[in-house]
């Protein structure tokens, strides 16, 4: 696939479907763990920050040539590893891993996140199938049509 | 290259003739256009040479520079380069669906979502072909072309 193809078909929706899954995420480690924890405007960054570095480990699933299901299946799982080392080392950094509870949470999370972004594009991608399906037998019930009426 | 076109009255007399000094590719290719331009084909299979009809294509498939067409039961070898036989098709409800695969619509019964954005073709014949994520938008369009033009 072309680099440009991907961008626009899979790291640009991957990126604001993950945005807003994170944010969700946030909200309810938060209110579990730390309910009275208090922030400042700079937390409302943190979910756009986490996207954009799971969009850029994203590169990894990317290849010019056409992959076999194994070979895709393999570059999602590196993905989630990626995103699993690169999200708590931000953490980690950021003094966030103040509880064995809150860190559980936060690795679980990822790849519930993860599920989730791959479970909206696929059903996006369903309602494109389904349009699709519908006007194929549309086109071949006018090409019958069409073929009866020469013959 | 010079061209001439003589209009005439008889269509069983209309043929396209090339005047060459030497037979060339460029001369193999615009026989190989003109030639799917008509319905009956000319394929090796098993060595020897047999005709088929470019309706019962199921999809046409490059592999290492050789282009392949599939029927129901039989495979042919073409010697015709895949851009060609797009482009001389494409009239004929054949579309790209990958970069090696030329797929008849009227032959598909219906694409599902597949891993990463790509899509599944799945023909009348039970064999399953990969949509890649470029591709089915060009699909779509096709199917939605072809039906717009029925109606």
């Amino acid at each position: 696939m072309e680099f440009k193809a991907f961008f626009k078909t899979q790291i640009v929706p991957g990126f604001f479907i993950s945005v807003t899954c994170i944010s969700f995420a946030m909200g309810v480690i938060g209110t579990i763990y730390i309910p009275d924890a208090s922030f400042g405007y700079g937390i409302l960054f943190s979910p756009l920050i986490y996207g954009l570095l799971g969009a850029v480990l994203q590169l990894v699933t990317y290849s010019k040539k056409e992959l076999s299901v194994r070979q895709m299946l393999l570059r999602e799982v590196i993905h989630v590893f990626l995103l699993e080392a690169g999200i708590l080392a931000i953490l980690y950094a950021g003094n966030a891993l103040t509880s064995r509870k809150i860190t559980i949470a936060l690795i679980l999370s990822i790849p519930v996140i993860y599920s989730s972004v791959a479970f909206v594009m696929w059903m996006n991608d369903k309602r494109t199938s389904e349009t699709v399906n519908h006007m194929l037998k549309e086109l071949q019930k006018i090409n019958a049509g069409s073929d009866d009426h020469h013959h | 290259m010079k061209v001439k076109i003589r209009l005439i009255t008889d269509k069983d007399a209309e043929q396209v003739v090339i005047e060459c000094v030497e037979e060339n590719q460029d001369v193999r290719d615009i026989e190989a256009y003109v030639l799917c331009k008509g319905t009956l084909m000319a394929g090796i299979k098993e060595g020897q040479i047999g005709s088929f009809r470019l309706s019962d294509v199921f999809y046409f498939e490059a592999v290492d520079e050789r282009v392949f067409a599939y029927t129901e039961h039989q495979v042919f070898e073409m010697k015709v380069r895949l851009y060609l036989l797009e482009e001389a098709c494409r009239d004929k409800f054949f579309t790209r669906c990958s970069k090696s695969v030329l797929v008849n619509l009227m032959k598909l019964d219906s694409i599902s979502p597949a891993l990463n954005g790509r899509f599944t073709a799945h023909m009348k014949n039970g064999e399953k072909i990969i949509i890649s994520r470029q591709y089915a938008g060009t699909l779509k369009k096709a199917i939605l072309e072809g039906v717009s033009y029925g109606i």
